[in-house]
């Protein structure tokens, strides 16, 4: 396999580096090592297909208001329903504007997230115990195992 | 040479398997070392080992790290095991720790290897399925582009950007507010 790759290597201009030879499973395996910010947008800017693969729905989980009755892949319409899918070392991006309610949500696994917008208080959660803003700043979740 | 059946537990705590690289080189290993892969185990459990282990996917030089990564990291969780019973809690602590640094000094110095290296390190604890070492390896390749700009990336690793600076300017834009 080693030799198949290397003489490959010799042929193809694009194969030439030998990280992009690694398959799309693996690549996503390492991005999913790499902090959202600024590692992995890093390595969206690198090239089409480290784009592709670092702004992959699987590694990126977006809680946005639904407009209208539409399903995206990776899209919840609420903080609750986008943990309970996350797998451990997933991102969730929370889109700014409004208070997202955030309640009884309980987190075991390791997961990042990230309020987007302008100004810290675009992105609001709620729970009963208060309220947190989520702006620009990076949870990063590691619960106890 | 099957081991004979008397005393089952110590037979397989010291049974042998042989593994074979894809250029026909053979490693005799421990069945404790050879578990760590999964595909290996897997492989025992279903009693297809007989004659060897043919790995057509993995080189000699490849299969000679990853067993010395198996047997460190065998040897690792067996003493655990076995120190759990016989220390106190707080000196079992201590063990633990010295157990832990020590792995963790032998990573690291296990990782001291080139790029090509390095990725078929990767490909091979994919193949045979050993988690910690596929974790180890790529969070390694993870590293190398931690802190780095998107030009030094590709730099680095030799990757021609295809990008159109249209393009480029939408990520940034899409992205502006994570920087700011």
């Amino acid at each position: 396999m080693g030799k198949r790759r290397r003489a490959a290597a010799l042929v193809g201009e694009e194969l030439i580096s030998p990280v992009n030879s690694l398959d799309d499973g693996y690549l996503m395996h390492i991005f999913s090592f790499l902090s959202p910010i600024p590692d992995r947008y890093n390595t969206a800017l690198v090239c089409h297909r480290w784009r592709f693969l670092a702004c992959h729905p699987r590694l990126w989980l977006r809680v946005e208001r639904p407009i209208r009755d539409v399903t995206e892949p990776g899209v919840y319409p609420n903080l609750e329903a986008a943990v309970s899918a996350a797998r451990p070392g997933d991102t969730i991006l929370i889109a700014a504007g409004g208070t997202h309610v955030a309640c009884n949500i309980q987190i075991k696994k390791p997961i990042c997230i990230i309020g987007g917008g302008e100004l810290p208080d675009d992105t609001v959660l709620t729970c009963s115990r208060g309220s947190d803003n989520v702006s620009k700043t990076l949870w990063t979740i590691c619960p106890f195992q | 040479m099957a081991s004979a059946g008397s005393g089952d537990e110590k037979a397989a705590a010291a049974a042998m398997i042989t593994l074979i690289s894809s250029d026909n080189e053979k490693f005799e290993v421990t069945e404790a070392t050879a578990t760590l892969s999964q595909t290996i185990r897997h492989m025992i459990e279903d009693g297809c080992t007989d004659g060897g282990v043919p790995l057509p996917n993995v080189t000699s030089k490849i299969l000679a790290r990853v067993i010395e990564y198996c047997k460190k990291h065998a040897t690792a969780a067996a003493g655990e095991e076995g120190s759990s019973s016989s220390f106190s809690d707080a000196a079992f602590l201590e063990v633990d720790r010295a157990f832990l640094e020590e792995l963790e000094e032998f990573d690291d110095a296990f990782l001291e290897v080139d790029r090509a290296t390095l990725f078929d390190l990767i490909l091979a604890a994919n193949y045979l399925d050993i988690k910690g070492l596929l974790n180890l390896t790529c969070q390694k390749v993870a590293d190398s582009v931690k802190g780095k700009t998107p030009e030094q990336i590709r730099e680095m690793y030799n990757i021609v950007n295809d990008l159109t600076p249209e393009e480029e300017a939408e990520i940034r834009r899409e992205t502006q507010w994570a920087f700011e």
